[in-house]
């Protein structure tokens, strides 16, 4: 049984403007212990998608799905309170923006101990002083040097590395079966997101935990998830392994957005004009008939405008594209 | 627009030595000195591409703000095509040097339409009369790739592509020499972001303009730099020609930011990385940025340096010619 099985999950917002299909039948599964990265531009539904799982959606929200299941619970059918008390202790989540999700009237400590305190995993955990040991050892777990005294800082005092990485040990203190990281790294410098991502696969590691890893830069899921879903305006596109995704990326949109990367050691010469993706995505509520792509994409006809593409698995991949580039028709840049 | 235009391989824009520091209170009250900037030292060609990168709060926007003269440098002269800037004219200060922003909301006027934004730095002088203006930014959009239909728009009507136009168009208006550009792309999506780099391109292309170019994604840098500084708490760690510093990076902290970069694997990137991105050492490095008020003593980045030896943490290390680019390091 799959840790998590999303089948068809679709997420409406009501606004002063009229009815919003932000997502549209959105699938995917993953088993434990397992890593999908989920990518696209800004506004494709990477984040709704995680609050979706967590059941943090705004009130406007109206969410369905043919399955909605953690270890084979529904999760729709769910009252609050059954809710909540998953999304404490086996499902967790790093915010995109930790200023938001971190209270800055209480000190690290006291916010850590309180999560403590809710999720009790470790007889530790039950008493001050034990909990008290957990606290620095969950701090030194995620690298933060002189871990007693960051305990009395609060969150203001932290640096952008340093609250990420507190963010980490509230979410991973109650030693979750599923981790949702949106845009962990985003904020951060290459030096701090290196240190952060290398946390997140050893915890992984450790704990057999899964996890979601949300993020717009490919290179960061290339060396993170094994695998790898691609979105455009609130549909998934295209998924599968990484690797084969990125090295024979099937649907025009990933093959686009891998070209007009410039790579850090290029064949191309530098200075050259980089191919890129004419356009931009689609306003949610005027979206274009058939395919979401094709008014962008060079190899749309007829069908592309007529229809949406169903979403075609086939192995380990899956498409959403009535004309999928071939192995050897390029996408290889 | 090409009156002034200097020769191609001349040098444009100067500094040397150059210092910003801010003198600031501590959380405690005591006195203390920021040291944005510490002794930056570079040229930039005329129809060249300089590059600065580094980490968050290392001294870059600093660097931006000074070059375009909006803050006095505490030490040192900013020099354009010989001369130093204080000898310039107000009109030739602003024909030499502009600038174009990361986030273009923030710094357009959401009340003034497309074409007054993009004419405002000619308006001011009053010389011109409004029909005039009006052709000449709609000209200018025309050059950026926005059309004349959207002259009459107001910055939000525009997406975020969009809008990074406009500021570059602004920015041309004065047809200056140089333009600095801070983080130009980051706040775009990658499909847009290619296609603002491509405008880029085109401009120095055609323009014969000089780039500052800000950055923290070495992807990008690597793809339009002729020359990158690479900047660490206010000093320059290395800089030289763009080849030699992505295919041979000779300081600690050069390297440490190439292994440091994601790369996506398969798609080519990896694999040719150079040896010395691969290198392990130089993967995960740990600590942050130091507190620029209570930098460390010696070289300021050997707390974190994989291969700092005794002397690193007492002396600083000089500037110097290693392999055909400078280098301020004891060990390399
Ligand atoms: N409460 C809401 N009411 C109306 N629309 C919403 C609401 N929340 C999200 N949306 C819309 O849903 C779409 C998807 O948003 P989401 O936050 O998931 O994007 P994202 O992929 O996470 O983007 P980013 O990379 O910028 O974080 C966007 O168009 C957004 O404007
Ligand atoms: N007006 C000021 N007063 C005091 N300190 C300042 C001032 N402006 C900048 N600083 C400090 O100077 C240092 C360099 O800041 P700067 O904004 O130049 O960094 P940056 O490299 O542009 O960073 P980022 O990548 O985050 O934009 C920082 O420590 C910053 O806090
Ligand atoms: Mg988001
Ligand atoms: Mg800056």
């Amino acid at each position: 049984m799959a840790l998590l099985e999303v089948r068809d999950l679709s997420i409406e917002f009501e606004t002063r403007k009229g009815n919003l299909k932000a997502l549209e039948r959105l699938s995917f599964t993953l088993n434990e212990g397992e890593t999908l990265g989920i990518v696209g531009e800004s506004g494709c539904g990477k984040s709704i998608t995680s609050l979706a799982l967590m059941g943090l959606l705004a009130p406007n929200a109206r969410v369905s799905a043919g399955a909605l299941r953690f270890e084979g619970k529904d999760l729709l059918a769910m009252n609050e309170e059954a809710r909540s008390e998953i999304r404490g202790a086996e499902m967790s989540m790093i915010f995109q923006d930790p200023m938001t999700s971190l209270n800055p009237s209480f000190t690290v400590g006291f916010q850590l101990e309180e999560m403590l305190k809710a999720h009790p995993r470790e007889e530790a955990d039950r008493s001050p002083a034990g909990r008290r040991k957990r606290l620095v050892e969950l701090m030194e777990q995620v690298g933060i040097p002189d871990p007693a005294q960051r305990l009395t800082c609060y969150p203001h005092e932290l640096s952008g590395g340093m609250s990420q990485r507190v963010m980490i040990a509230m979410a991973v203190a109650s030693r979750p079966k599923l981790l949702i990281a949106d845009e962990p790294t985003t904020a951060l410098d290459v030096t701090i997101q290196a240190q952060i991502l290398e946390l997140l696969r050893d915890l992984q590691r450790r704990y057999k935990m899964a996890l979601i890893l949300i993020t717009h830069d490919l290179g960061v899921v290339s060396e993170t998830a094994a695998r790898t879903m691609v979105m455009y305006a609130g549909q998934a596109v295209e998924e599968g392994p990484t690797r084969e995704v990125i090295a024979s990326p099937r649907h025009p949109y990933t093959a686009g957005l891998l070209q007009c990367l410039p790579a850090l050691h290029a064949k191309e010469a530098p200075k050259t004009r980089l191919p890129s993706i004419a356009g931009m995505v689609p306003d949610l509520l005027a979206r274009p008939s058939g395919c979401q792509f094709h008014p962008r994409c060079s190899r749309a006809q007829e069908p592309c405008w007529q229809a949406l593409p169903d979403w075609r698995v086939e192995g380990s991949r899956g498409e959403r594209c009535h004309f999928p580039l071939t192995q050897a028709g390029g996408g290889q840049r | 627009m090409s009156a002034g235009q200097p020769a191609a391989g001349s040098t444009i824009l100067e500094i040397r030595g150059l210092k910003k520091h801010y003198p600031v209170r501590g959380w405690l009250g005591q006195k203390g000195l920021v040291k944005a900037l510490d002794g930056v030292t570079f040229a930039v060609q005329a129809g060249r591409t300089l590059a600065v990168v580094g980490e968050s709060g290392c001294g870059k926007s600093t660097l931006a703000r000074v070059l375009l003269g909006v803050e006095p440098a505490t030490e040192g002269d900013v020099r354009v095509d010989g001369r130093a800037r204080s000898e310039l004219t107000r009109e030739e200060r602003l024909r030499s040097v502009q600038m174009i922003f990361q986030d273009p909301y923030g710094s357009l006027n959401p009340r003034k339409r497309a074409w007054q934004l993009i004419a405002e730095p000619l308006a001011v002088s009053g010389k011109f009369s409004r029909a005039e203006l009006r052709s000449r930014a709609v000209a200018l959009m025309d050059k950026v790739g926005l059309r004349a239909e959207y002259a009459d728009r107001y910055p939000h009507m525009f997406s975020g592509g969009q809008r990074q136009r406009l500021g570059i168009a602004r920015a041309l208006m004065l047809h200056p020499r140089v333009l600095i550009c801070d983080e130009p792309v980051s706040a775009l999506d990658v499909s847009i972001q290619a296609q603002v780099l491509n405008l880029l391109l085109d401009l120095q292309q055609e323009l014969g303009l000089s780039y500052v170019f800000i950055s923290h994604d070495l992807s990008v840098v690597r793809h339009l730099a002729d020359e990158v500084a690479v900047l660490y708490l206010g000093r320059v760690a290395e800089r030289g020609p763009c080849d030699r510093i992505f295919n041979d990076p000779r300081h600690p902290y050069t390297r440490v930011l190439l292994a440091s970069t994601p790369k996506v694997a398969g798609a080519l990137d990896s694999g040719q990385a150079g040896a010395a991105a691969n290198d392990a050492r130089f993967r995960a490095v740990k600590g942050e940025l130091p507190s620029p008020l209570n930098p460390p003593p010696g070289c300021v980045f050997h707390r974190r340096c994989p291969i700092a030896g005794e002397r690193c943490s007492r002396e600083v290390p000089a500037e110097r010619q290693v392999a055909g680019r400078v280098v301020a390091c004891h060990e390399a």
